[in-house]
């Protein structure tokens, strides 16, 4: 009977969930300990000074998060000077032992599940990305462990696209444990700003994917991690706004265009092709870029995607039929998710999906400079990879590569910005790019 | 800001700046018939004769006084030369205009009657006499009413003003009824309002405040001796405070009308302080204001008007002062909640300014008073409680108004008024531009003012 009725709730979980039940949890709702960052990081473990010549990774991990990885520096930044500003404009009297802090800056778990190793001052230390040490510890440090055991022991698989999104996201985009609001941007914290690959690149990685490091763990390509992060941004998105509207009398206008508010008041307005007059528009530059990414990996979606997206924003003039837009909306995107799963790489994708964002962003002139923002950061990072790969021609990837700085040029001031400057530099660089349009190599 | 500034006084007292806000007002037969007496028949019958029939040349076109006026008669010539008001029909069709209108989807604002309600003498067809002409902008009849109704008894120079009044000639002396009718388009009605809609097409901000503006209009009538015995002359601060009391029970009549509940997700904006949300995204600005107590990142009401008076009343009468701020307070937190409750809230404030209105009227402000009251202005402007630019805007104009009014009243020696002049200009420097406003800057010349009241 016991058995009959745990299968039975596997089977209605797993039908109700859908892919949502072989999510693994995030390190933070762990139940496990938490050892601390001096436990994994010290010198004959992650903390090595010099890599190891016989180990599988770089055994130096901890030193390149304390020199040059700001996660190591988010407890930090909560006693400086801006950190103790917002908070006491949030009415906090310590930043340093606020729960909504200390959710992001550090590795927030309860004091039961803190070991005698534990420092809360360490930041986003390793625990907060790689799950509770106390849960896999033991079976990590034997000779034998594999990956695999090491995940279903309670490692968590930030080598899976789609799972380092969700972990990734839940602070740098938030979610409903670590909430984002207009309160608190409108205290001074710093606007969220987000792209998968290339803050993994940029984090920057304290790994070296060489081949003894592909023996044990998948490396994800470029494309897959950007799109990754795009559905997961739109998803979470999609959540953001459901939530954000229905009580006070204003959404939280998190969810809107910063810059559309946040402006000078211009001598001339100017009005986007079927926008209405002095109305916000949500901040949803990831759907824009799920343009490339169902062209690549669903074109039979795009289409829905495109049209419901543009409902969703529509929607946003008429609140009741709010809801039933962004579930519409979120169904097309699960099946999305689903198809980013079974993709299966290809060596054009990157050229495919370049020439595509830059097809797409061209299109969608004038573009808000969130938008601008995420298009810059794709373009980027899909063009290095392409030349990491050796896919390119040095002069080519040169020519490309100076034109995109023509791009990044346009947006370097948000303050300043003008979408007209914006699309002649993607136009220059849609001109360099190496593969003809509708071609590849 | 700058186009809507006082600058150092001319000999003549009155002011050279013109008006260069594309808004300007149109009168109503609504506004007109709370202080005309209107009967059913003379409103069927009613002619707008147009700017051509008052502005002969032997009427106020003349160019110049004649021996026996009481009037300048050159009172076309100034408003054609001088008064933005004329141009007001012209504005729809430069390429401002064009492109607000084409923002808006409208194909010809000079045919649009959203447009055209303040841009010209906007009256139906049937009431247009033979040389009317809606090009002419904000033109005689906008303000003094159809001449139709009075031209006879008018011209004659027999009548009284009492009895042109009687007949349907607008009372603009009175500053309650000029501020009714300026307002009407300075500020809007429940049937007419600038809502964000047109501001977000490019339409420029509304800013309004009765004393300035009826100054650099600029004012086509001297006050003199004859002028005196034909009219009542308010003093600067009374046409000030009336204003203001005005504006905020504007504000909040249509604030509480169902006609601008918002649109989609958002309340309507043009209700909220255009600043807090449209300033420059780099610099931390967020600060507490003392009236306000809500959290950051949240738009807040403008409440610039009912900042100015509480500072008023804080001097005629403290209670009355108190219920004002708490009455805002509940306002500002009821904000945020649901427009039932923000109605609800205006509700309640509407009636204490109903309290304010009183006590205005029957005031006669002396010069103490007018001192008072600037101390007061410069006082409560350094706490910091103006830091919103429509609050600073509009204490700078009150701090103008009230120098003006302490002149007019014999108060101030020349060089004392010299002084407080040079203050006043850097006041209107520190609110020159909204894009640039820094509050700690007009903190700093309000301290510097401080000094030299003292």
């Amino acid at each position: 009977m016991r058995i009959a009725l745990s299968g039975f709730l596997v089977a209605v979980l797993a039908m109700s969930a859908g892919f949502a039940a072989a999510e693994p949890p995030l390190p933070q709702d762990s139940s496990a300990t938490f050892l601390g960052v001096d436990t994994c990081g010290s010198s004959h473990c992650h903390g090595s000074p010099e890599a190891w010549r016989n180990a599988t990774v770089l055994m130096r991990e901890r030193r390149i998060w304390a020199a040059h990885d700001p996660h190591a520096h988010a407890w930090q930044t909560l006693q400086s000077e801006s950190g103790q500003r917002i908070a006491n404009n949030l009415g906090l009297a310590d930043a340093g032992k606020a729960p909504e802090c200390l959710t992001c800056h550090a590795t927030f778990v309860p004091e039961a599940q803190r070991g005698p190793a534990f420092d809360l001052t360490a930041g986003v230390g390793c625990e907060s990305c790689h799950g509770a040490g106390g849960a896999f510890l033991r079976t990590h440090v034997q000779p034998t462990s594999t990956h695999a055991g090491n995940v279903a022991a309670g490692l968590y698989p930030t080598t899976d696209a789609a799972a380092r999104a969700r972990l990734c996201l839940s602070c740098h985009q938030g979610d409903a444990a670590h909430p984002v609001s207009h309160r608190l941007y409108g205290a001074g914290h710093p606007r969220l700003r987000f792209e998968l690959d290339t803050y993994s690149v940029l984090q920057p990685y304290h790994f070296n994917p060489d081949a003894d490091y592909r023996r044990r763990k998948p490396v994800p390509a470029h494309f897959v991690l950007w799109a990754a992060g795009q559905i997961e941004a739109a998803r979470r998105l999609l959540q953001q706004i459901g939530s954000a509207h229905g009580s006070g009398l204003f959404p939280d206008l998190a969810v809107y265009d910063c810059h559309g508010c946040h402006r000078a008041i211009p001598d001339e307005a100017t009005v986007r092709a079927g926008a209405q007059p002095g109305f916000p528009r949500l901040v949803d530059a990831p759907l824009l870029m799920l343009r490339t990414v169902s062209a690549q990996i669903a074109p039979d979606l795009e289409s829905t995607i495109a049209a419901q997206s543009a409902a969703l924003r529509a929607a946003v003039r008429d609140p009741a039929a709010l809801p039933a837009s962004i579930a519409r909306l979120d169904l097309t995107l699960e099946q999305l998710a689903a198809r980013a799963r079974q993709h299966t790489a290809r060596a054009s994708d990157g050229a495919d999906a370049l020439t595509q964002l830059a097809a797409t962003t061209a299109a969608a002139a004038p573009l808000s400079f969130i938008e601008a923002e995420a298009a810059a950061m794709g373009l980027a990072t899909l063009l290095t990879a392409e030349h990491e790969a050796g896919r390119l021609a040095a002069g080519a990837y040169a020519d490309a590569n100076a034109a995109l700085d023509g791009v990044y040029a346009a947006l370097a001031d948000e303050s300043a910005y003008q979408p007209s400057r914006l699309a002649a530099a993607l136009a220059v660089f849609a001109a360099k790019l190496p593969f003809p349009a509708g071609a590849t190599p | 800001m700058d186009e809507i500034r006082r600058r150092c006084p001319d000999p003549t007292r009155w002011r050279r700046t013109v008006v260069s806000c594309l808004c300007l007002l149109v009168l109503t037969s609504g506004a007109l018939g709370a202080y005309g007496e209107e009967d059913e028949a003379s409103a069927a019958t009613e002619r707008y004769l147009g700017v051509k029939t008052c502005a002969g040349s032997t009427c106020h076109g003349a160019g110049g006084a004649g021996s026996d006026s009481r009037v300048l008669q050159n009172e076309f010539q100034t408003w054609h030369r001088r008064d933005k008001h004329a141009q007001a029909y012209q504005a729809l069709l430069d390429e401002r205009g064009q492109r607000i209108a084409r923002n808006l989807g409208i194909d010809n604002p000079s045919a649009a009657s959203e447009c055209l309600g303040c841009h010209a003498t906007s009256v139906p067809a049937e009431k247009r006499g033979k040389r009317f002409a809606l090009s002419d902008g904000v033109g005689c009849e906008s303000c003094h009413g159809p001449a139709s109704r009075w031209l006879g008894q008018h011209v004659t120079g027999e009548a009284s003003r009492a009895e042109n009044i009687a007949v349907g000639m607008y009372p603009t002396e009175e500053p309650a009824a000029r501020a009714e009718l300026c307002l009407t388009c300075h500020l809007g009605t429940a049937d007419r309002f600038a809502s964000h809609r047109l501001m977000g097409a490019g339409h420029p901000r509304l800013s309004f405040e009765l004393d300035t503006f009826t100054r650099i209009q600029p004012a086509h009538f001297r006050i003199d001796a004859d002028y005196r015995a034909r009219k009542r002359v308010a003093s600067g601060m009374q046409v000030w405070a009336i204003g203001q009391t005005l504006a905020a029970q504007r504000f909040l009549a249509i604030l509480q009308s169902d006609k601008h509940g918002g649109a989609g997700a958002f309340p309507e904006f043009a209700f909220f302080d255009c600043h807090a949300c449209h300033h420059a995204f780099t610099q931390p600005r967020w600060q507490p204001r003392p009236g306000v107590a809500l959290p950051p990142g949240t738009p807040h009401l403008n409440d610039s008007s009912l900042l100015m008076l509480i500072t008023l009343m804080r001097h005629v009468d403290d209670a009355i002062a108190l219920r004002l701020t708490d009455a805002l307070s509940a306002l500002h937190r009821a904000s945020t909640q649901s427009m039932a409750e923000t109605r609800a809230a205006a509700g309640a404030l509407h009636g204490v300014l109903g309290e304010v209105e009183g006590r205005i009227k029957a005031a006669n402000f002396a010069a103490a008073d007018m001192s008072a009251v600037l101390r007061g202005l410069v006082d409560t402007g350094i706490t910091g409680e103006f830091r919103d630019f429509a609050a600073a805007e509009q204490a700078v104009m009150a701090i103008a108004a009230l120098v003006d009014a302490l002149t007019d009243a014999g108060a101030l020696d020349e060089a004392r008024r010299t002084a407080l002049n040079a203050h006043i200009e850097s006041l209107y420097a520190a609110t020159a531009d909204q894009n640039r406003y820094a509050p700690a800057q007009l903190i700093g010349e309000l301290e510097s003012l401080k000094t030299a009241l003292d």
